[in-house]
């Protein structure tokens, strides 16, 4: 009889992201006394300060400019939370998108270049989602490689392997499906795969 | 040009560092000084009220909290704690929250409808029993303080009705109702409002936990239930209620409420009481017979969990061989795949079962059925046999009980067709036979209203002026209310004296109230008995001499019906 072998997945991810169903809710009521006394907004704020700096910094190359975009994500938020509905997700995908769009804007504005902050173990995690040993030399390559993706592409690659995102918060703050989210991720690694393997044989034939 | 910046590794700035950025403080000023920001002013300063702009009010948009839901089963009453009512030691002043205030202005100092106070036991929850007949159902620690945290020990529930329009009045909380550019004023079924204390402190409600209301009306009819926004000072359509008719059970002996040893079962379905057979569950799933397996067959073994499972029990040492009757099973794909999972389920015939392997998008699917190899299906025929005997000696047991239910049925059936006559005769002669229930359920507190959107009165329109004893136009007040005694609502005109178009039934009866320095007038159905239906109207507006020490004493003062 012949077996059948299951891979068990290769990376952890681990985000204070994720919030089980009762803490969701209980911070939806934080919410809803914040749309009522704007100065109760502030457990909020002290919650997300921290990691939406740390999303706007990843992104930015200047500590003071993301300090400056950070305090406008929470006062967007302040503005527009009476328009914010639970719609089942952590509050934190809503202050992720506000971050996200105020980053981009700062980019436009000011014409400053968008930064990728990349990290080396995040690459290595890559060449293991690869599942090609033979990448792990090249993980030179593969900083290429992903400085070639654009914008829409780099984000997935981004939030997965450079931020240790999970897929269900790179979903809810791009506000797609999770297995769309996964399917997304997998494809670009497999674009990244065929960016090495064309850029080696290139090489060789040079 | 390059499309990124790149930095490798860069250090991450620690914590320290990050949080020193942080100012609130200087977030609230940036906010407060925003020409943006939404300001909660009093209704009666806003635009729709003023006058002209009834879309502004639009802007404020208030989450869905409550969630109407029909299908939610009740409570079971025998789970949780009845709720004794406890001497109520606050005044409505002092328990109105404070952002509550902001828009509800009652307009009688001292008088409005009292709070009834409720001592529930956070982690245990509780029915409610208000006087009036309605329950309030409370799951375990439903309660949590501002952070969040769920409250512990004894919380103080504090509950009040609406049910006459001298109860709105008194409250103070407005009837308006925007829809779609148009005022209309809410006709109430039932109206209440629910607050919870802990240690003297506002607490909340866990949204996970919402509360049953089942507020005692009458009236056939669902109507709308409406939550009053209290930062903007309107009311928020939520849902629909559910009618349910106040019917109680016959009576029954202790021995067959609930389901009995006989298998009947008494049961509530919507408005009615049946006797029904209760479900036989405790038969035992027929085992299935051992087959042998076929060498020439794809098999492979899978790990099932026996829970699951329960006729396989005899399996344990099973594989799973791939019936192609139906499909043909793709071997390459099967055996050359590294697959990420592997499901095992029912299939659609007994005995079969359909295996799923999945790798990120693809699957495969197979047919299968268990079958024992060698020694294994000796044994487990053996363990077949003895599950076989003892599944007849089951069923047998099983049908004989059947059959004892069945007679038992037929008896309770004949016995309930008499009880519900003798019930029906007493409804005859019940005046609150067509009492109803509204339920829904609330997931904050609040204020709550079974309303229907109404217009103004119809039959006369006129320009009213309110005038003082001397015929001048009686200044110093703000709101004037009008109560048609035949309807549940309180309609109001603001800032206006005359007051361009009264509407008003010439055929109801009519009562006008005003407060001028904490004082009331009033001008009653005598005046509109002379009233025209259109042109010019005036009525005198006279002090109430008579000080009032409760809602229910001024209702009967102005002879006012309770109407619900």
């Amino acid at each position: 009889m012949r077996s059948v072998t299951i891979k068990p997945p290769t990376m952890e991810v681990v985000s204070k992201y994720h919030a089980t169903r009762e803490d969701m809710f209980r911070e939806n009521v934080l919410v809803e006394e914040a749309k009522k006394d704007p100065a109760r907004f502030q457990v909020l704020y002290n919650n997300y300060y921290e990691r939406i700096f740390l999303f706007v910094w990843q992104r930015m190359d200047d500590k003071d400019v993301a300090f400056d975009v950070t305090s406008q994500v929470f006062l967007k938020a302040m503005l527009n939370l009476h328009k914010y509905q639970f719609k089942g997700v952590p509050f934190a995908s809503w202050l992720y998108r506000i971050a996200k769009s105020e980053v981009y804007t700062v980019f436009r504005k000011q014409q400053t270049q968008r930064t990728v902050n990349i990290e080396t173990a995040g690459l290595r995690d890559m060449a293991d989602e690869l599942e090609e040993d033979k990448y792990a030399p090249y993980i030179d390559a593969l900083k290429e490689a992903v400085l070639e993706l654009e914008e829409e592409d780099m984000q997935f690659i981004e939030m997965r392997f450079f931020e240790k995102r999970a897929f269900k918060e790179i979903a809810e703050i791009l506000g797609i499906t999770e297995n769309n989210a996964k399917v997304k991720t997998y494809r670009l690694l497999e674009k990244l795969k065929r960016i090495i393997t064309g850029k080696t044989k290139q090489a060789k034939r040079a | 040009m390059k499309k990124y910046k790149v930095n490798t590794d860069r250090p991450k700035p620690a914590s320290s560092e990050i949080l020193s950025g942080k100012n609130f403080e200087a977030l609230l000023q940036k906010y407060n000084a925003a020409p943006g920001k939404i300001v909660y002013k009093p209704f009666w300063k806003k635009s729709w009220f003023i006058g002209s702009g009834f879309a502004a009010v639009a802007a404020l948009a208030v989450t869905a909290i409550l969630i109407i839901d029909k299908t939610e089963t009740i409570p079971a009453e025998s789970k949780l704690p009845q709720i004794v009512q406890q001497a109520n030691t606050r005044t409505p002043e002092q328990i109105v929250a404070a952002p509550l205030k902001r828009q509800i202005a009652p307009p009688l100092s001292g008088l409005n409808v009292t709070y009834s106070s409720y001592k529930v036991k956070a982690s245990k929850g509780g029915i409610v029993t208000h006087s009036s007949g309605s329950k309030l159902y409370f799951k375990p620690n439903a309660f949590v303080d501002p952070l969040g945290n769920v409250v512990t020990g004894n919380v103080d529930i504090h509950y009040r009705e609406f049910r006459n329009p001298v109860d709105i009045f008194l409250s103070g909380i407005p009837m308006e109702y925007d829809s779609a550019g148009t005022t209309y004023h809410l006709e109430s079924a039932g109206m209440l409002e629910l607050t919870a204390f802990a240690d003297g402190k506002t607490i909340y409600l866990d949204p996970t936990k919402p509360v049953e209301v089942k507020l005692a009306s009458s009236g056939k009819e669902t109507f709308n239930v409406y939550e009053f926004d209290t930062a903007g000072g309107k009311w928020v359509y939520r849902g629909t209620d559910k009618v349910v008719q106040i019917e109680q059970p016959p009576v029954l002996t202790d021995s067959i409420s609930g389901k009995d040893r006989s298998g009947v079962a008494y049961i509530y379905r919507g408005a009615e009481w049946s006797w029904e057979y209760a479900s036989f569950s405790d038969l035992p799933a027929e085992p299935i017979k051992p087959r042998k397996a076929d060498k020439l067959k794809n098999r492979f073994k899978v790990d099932f969990i026996p829970a699951e499972f329960p006729e396989l029990s005899v399996y344990s040492k099973a594989v799973f061989e791939v019936d192609e009757k139906n499909n043909k099973f793709d071997t390459t794909a099967a055996y050359h795949t590294t697959w990420e999972s592997m499901t095992l389920s029912k299939g659609e015939t007994e005995g079969r079962y359909v295996v799923t392997f999945k790798k990120g998008l693809t699957k495969l699917k197979a047919e299968v059925y268990p079958v024992m190899e060698g020694a294994n299906y000796e044994s487990a025929m053996d363990i077949y046999n003895r599950q076989y005997e003892e599944y007849q000696a089951a069923f047998a047991q099983h049908k004989k009980a059947k059959e004892a239910a069945r007679l038992n049925y037929e008896a309770k059936v004949a016995e309930n067709e008499i009880l519900s006559e003798e019930r029906l005769k007493n409804q005859a002669n019940n005046s609150t036979f067509n009492e109803v229930m509204r339920v829904f359920t609330v997931n904050r507190f609040g204020i709550y209203n079974c309303d229907t959107p109404e217009r103004l009165p119809v039959g006369g329109i006129v320009k009213l002026s309110c005038k003082n004893h001397d015929g001048g136009l009686l200044t110093g007040f703000s709101t004037m209310y009008h109560v048609d005694r035949h309807r549940f609502s309180l309609f109001s005109y603001h800032n206006s004296n005359p007051v361009s178009d009264f509407h008003f039934n010439p055929k109801s009866s009519n009562l006008i109230w005003a407060v001028r320095d904490g004082k009331l007038f009033m001008a009653d159905n005598d005046q509109f008995t002379k009233m025209p239906v259109k042109g010019k109207g005036s009525i005198v507006l006279k002090p109430v001499e008579k000080t009032f020490q409760s809602a229910e004493e001024m209702r009967e003062f102005f002879n006012i019906p309770l109407i619900i």
